[in-house]
C-alpha cells in the first residue's frame, strides 16, 4: 500500500527536477550558442552575457530544491518512508506546478535571453533592458516554484 | 625667261597664243568648278555638323541609358546578355558623282525585319533600362551611317576643292603670265628682228644707192 | 520535402548575422556615400566603414563579388540549413551556364563572364564546358544547357538560350523554394519569380511577341496564373494589365503603366520592406534571410552609387535609385 504512496510522490520530484532541467538546459544552451558571435566579437561583454545566459538555468535550481523538500518531508532522507496512497497523489500534484510551469517558463525565458544577447550584440547601452524582461519571465517561474513549495510543505500537516 | 626656253618664231608664238587661250578657258572652267563645288561642300558640311551635334547628343543619352542599366544589373549580365547578337546588319557601297568627285553612298540591309529582334537576350533577369540602351543605340545606326558617308564625301571634296584650287591658282598666276611673259617676249623679238631686218634693207638700200653714185660718177669723168 | 530546422538552432548564426549587420551601412553613410564627389571619394567612404576597398576603380566588381561571396561563405558556414538560401543563389549559377554556353560558342574566355557565388564550383562549370561535357553538371543543370545549346547552335539565336535558361532559372526558383518549409523564403523567392515573369510579360507585349515566345519563356510561380499570362500579354498590354488588377501586384500595376523601372525597383522595395518587421526576431531562419536579402541589397546600393559616381550622374538620380534598407 504505502509502496505505491512513495512511487507516486518521487515520479513527482522526480518529473520536478528532470522537466525543469531539461527547460534550463535547453535555454542556457541556446543562450549560450547565441552568445559566442558576441564574445568572439566583443570578449567585453562577457559579464553581460553572463547574467543572461545564467537566467534560465534558474529554473533547474527551484525544480532542484522541491525534489528534495518532497524527499526530505516523505522521509526518504534518512527516516522510514511511510505513505498513503492520497498522500503520494498529493505530493506528485504538488510537484507539478514548478516542473511543468519550470520547463515552459525556462524555454520562454531562453527566447528572451536570445533576444537580450541580440540586443547586447547591437546596443550594448540597452542590456539592462533586456535583462529586465528576462527578470519578468523569471517572476512567473518563481511563482510556480511558491505555489509548489508552499504544497510541498504543508501536505504533512493534513495528517492523512 | 627663267626657266622656259622655247624658240622665238612665229610658229612658236601661234602655239603659245592657243596655249594662252585654253588656259584662259580652263581657268574660267576651273574656277566654276571650284565654286560650285565649294557651293556643294559648304551645304554638306552644314549638314554633316547638324548630323553630328545630334549624334553626339544620341550618343550621350544612349551612354547614360548603358551607365543606368549598369548600375542596376551587373556588368557580366550585361556582357552575357549582348554575346550573341540576334540582328545583323549588312553594308551596301555604292558610288556618287559630285563635280567629278566620287563619293560613297552607304545601304544598310538587316538580316530580319522584326524591330525586338535588336534585344538579344532574355527578359527575366534584365530591365528596361537595358532595353532603353539598346534601342537607342540601335536608333542611332542611321544617323551613324549617314554621317560616315557625309564625312566621307565632304573629305573627298575638300580634297578635290584644295586641288582645284591649286589649279586654278597654277593657272592663274604661273601658267597665265608665263605664257603673257612669253608671247610679249616673242614678239618683241619677232619685232625687233623686224626692225633689224628693215634696217639692214635700208642699209642695203643706201650702200647700193652709194654704188650707183660711185659708178655714176666713175662714167662721167671717163 | 527536407524537415524543418527547429528555430532554437539559429540562435548561433543569428547572432552572428546581428553582429555583421552592425556593419550595414546607415541612411548617413549613404548620404555621405551619395555626397562624395567622385568614385575614388566614395570608395574611401566604404573603406571607412571596414569594407575592403581596392585602390584601383576597375576592381571594383571584384570587390562587390568578393563581399557577396563572404556573406555566401558566411551562411554555408554558419546557417543551420544552407538549402533555404539555395533559390536566392540559384539564378547565379543559370547565368554561368548562359555566359559559359555563349562563350564556348563564341571561342571567347569565359572567366570575366562568370559570377560568383555560385552553387556549382567554377571549376566543374568550366570542364563542363570543355569540349561539352554536359553531363558533368548535374541535374537539371545538364538537360536544360543541352536543350539550350541545341537551339544556340542551331540557330546562333541569343535570345532563343536565354529564354530557355531563364525559364529553367524561374522554374528551378521556384522548385528550390517550394522544397523549404520557411514561408518567408517561399513567399519571397515567389515575388521574385512574379517580378520576372511580369517583366517578360510586359516587354513581350511591347514588341509583341507571339504565344509561343511567352510559352517558352514564362515560368511557374504559385502567385500568378501561368496560363492567364500567357494569354493575356499575347493580346497585348491592356489585356496584361488587366490581368495583372486581378492578381497580388494590383497595386503595382500603375506604375508598371507609367515606368517599368520604377516598377521593379518598387517590387524589391516590397520585398525588403516585407522583411522590416522581422530583422529584430532573435530565433529561427527569418532574421539570417532578412540578413542576405539586406547585404544583397546593399551591395546592389553600392554599385549603383559607384556607377552613378562614374558615370557622373547627379545625386539626386542616384538617391532615386536606391533600395530601402532597414538597418
Amino acid at each position: 500500500m504505502g509502496f505505491l504512496g512513495i512511487i507516486l510522490a518521487l515520479t513527482g520530484a522526480a518529473l520536478s527536477v528532470t522537466l525543469t532541467c531539461i527547460g534550463s538546459a535547453k535555454g542556457v544552451g541556446m543562450t549560450g550558442e547565441a552568445s559566442a558571435p558576441v564574445m568572439i566579437d566583443d570578449p567585453s561583454k562577457f559579464s553581460k552575457l553572463l547574467i543572461l545566459q545564467l537566467m534560465p538555468g534558474t529554473q533547474g535550481l527551484y525544480g532542484l530544491v522541491v525534489t528534495v523538500m518532497v524527499m526530505l518531508n516523505i522521509g526518504l532522507l534518512g527516516g522510514s518512508p511511510d505513505l498513503s496512497l492520497t498522500e503520494g497523489l498529493l505530493y506528485f500534484f504538488a510537484c507539478m506546478p514548478i516542473a511543468v510551469g519550470g520547463l515552459i517558463s525556462a524555454l520562454m525565458q531562453a527566447r528572451v535571453t536570445v533576444t537580450g544577447v541580440n540586443i547586447v550584440a547591437q546596443k550594448p547601452s540597452e542590456s539592462g533592458k533586456a535583462i529586465v524582461s528576462a527578470t519578468l519571465v523569471e517572476f512567473y517561474a518563481l511563482l510556480c516554484f511558491i505555489a509548489s513549495m508552499l504544497m510541498v510543505l504543508n501536505i504533512n500537516r493534513l495528517g492523512l | 625667261m627663267a626657266g622656259m626656253t622655247f624658240n622665238p618664231t612665229r610658229m612658236e608664238l601661234t602655239r603659245l597664243k592657243k596655249r594662252l587661250t585654253t588656259a584662259r578657258r580652263g581657268h574660267k572652267l576651273l574656277k566654276d568648278k571650284r565654286d560650285e563645288l565649294m557651293r556643294q561642300f559648304m551645304e554638306a558640311i552644314s549638314e554633316n555638323k547638324r548630323l553630328r551635334v545630334a549624334l553626339e547628343d544620341k550618343i550621350r543619352s544612349a551612354n547614360r541609358h548603358m551607365s543606368l542599366a549598369r548600375s542596376m544589373i551587373r556588368d557580366e549580365v550585361i556582357a552575357t546578355s549582348l554575346l550573341f547578337p540576334k540582328q545583323s546588319m549588312s553594308l551596301t557601297i555604292e558610288e556618287k558623282n559630285i563635280m567629278s568627285v566620287r563619293v560613297p553612298q552607304f545601304t544598310a540591309q538587316f538580316r530580319s525585319s522584326d524591330p525586338g529582334d535588336i534585344y538579344s537576350y532574355g527578359f527575366a533577369f534584365t530591365n528596361a533600362e537595358l532595353d532603353d540602351t539598346i534601342a537607342s543605340i540601335s536608333d542611332i545606326m542611321p544617323d551613324i551611317i549617314r554621317l560616315a558617308e557625309l564625312e566621307k564625301s565632304c573629305q573627298l571634296m575638300a580634297s578635290e576643292i584644295e586641288k582645284t584650287r591649286r589649279r586654278v591658282n597654277a593657272l592663274e598666276h604661273v601658267m597665265i603670265p608665263k605664257y603673257q611673259e612669253a608671247i610679249r617676249f616673242i614678239t618683241m623679238k619677232l619685232d625687233e628682228s623686224e626692225r633689224s631686218a628693215i634696217t639692214r634693207l635700208m642699209k642695203v638700200k643706201d650702200m647700193m644707192i652709194e654704188k650707183a653714185i660711185t659708178e655714176r660718177q666713175n662714167k662721167e669723168k671717163s | 520535402m527536407k524537415g524543418k530546422v527547429s528555430e532554437s538552432h539559429y540562435a548561433y548564426s543569428v547572432t552572428a548575422a546581428r553582429i555583421m549587420q552592425r556593419a550595414l551601412l546607415s541612411d548617413a553613410d549613404y548620404s555621405l556615400l551619395i555626397s562624395a564627389p567622385d568614385a575614388i571619394a566614395a570608395l574611401a567612404v566604404l573603406s571607412s566603414k571596414g569594407w575592403k576597398t581596392p585602390a584601383d576603380i576597375s576592381l571594383i566588381p571584384q570587390m562587390l563579388d568578393d563581399a557577396m561571396q563572404e556573406v555566401w561563405d558566411f551562411l554555408v558556414e554558419f546557417a543551420p540549413d544552407i538549402n533555404i538560401f539555395k533559390p536566392f543563389i540559384l539564378r547565379n549559377d543559370y547565368h554561368n551556364l548562359k555566359a559559359g554556353l555563349k562563350c564556348s560558342l563564341s571561342e571567347l574566355q569565359v572567366d570575366r563572364y562568370f559570377i560568383r557565388p555560385a552553387l556549382i564550383p567554377r571549376k566543374l562549370m568550366k570542364e563542363a564546358f570543355f569540349e561539352n561535357h554536359f553531363s558533368l553538371l548535374p541535374e537539371p543543370f545538364s538537360t536544360v544547357l543541352k536543350q539550350a545549346y541545341d537551339a544556340l547552335s542551331e540557330t546562333r539565336d541569343g535570345q532563343l538560350a536565354d529564354i530557355i535558361i531563364d525559364r529553367a532559372a524561374i522554374d528551378g526558383m521556384n522548385g528550390a523554394a517550394n522544397e523549404v518549409r520557411e514561408p518567408l523564403v517561399r513567399h519571397i523567392v515567389d515575388t521574385l519569380c512574379a517580378l520576372s515573369n511580369i517583366k517578360i510579360a510586359f516587354r513581350s507585349a511591347m514588341l509583341g511577341k507571339n504565344k509561343d515566345f511567352l510559352n517558352a519563356a514564362i515560368g511557374n510561380c504559385s502567385s500568378l496564373d501561368r496560363n492567364s499570362l500567357i494569354e493575356s500579354s499575347a493580346k497585348g498590354f491592356n489585356e496584361l494589365f488587366r490581368y495583372l488588377k486581378t492578381t497580388r501586384y494590383a497595386a503595382q500595376v500603375d506604375i508598371l503603366k507609367t515606368s517599368p523601372i520604377d516598377f521593379e525597383r518598387h517590387f524589391e522595395d516590397r520585398i525588403l520592406s516585407s522583411l522590416e518587421p522581422i530583422r529584430f526576431e532573435a530565433l529561427g531562419a527569418n532574421p539570417l534571410i532578412a540578413f542576405f536579402l539586406f547585404k544583397e541589397a546593399e551591395i546592389k546600393n553600392i554599385r549603383l552609387i559607384l556607377a552613378g559616381k562614374l558615370a557622373q550622374s547627379s545625386q539626386e538620380e542616384i538617391r532615386q535609385r536606391l533600395r530601402r534598407i532597414y538597418v
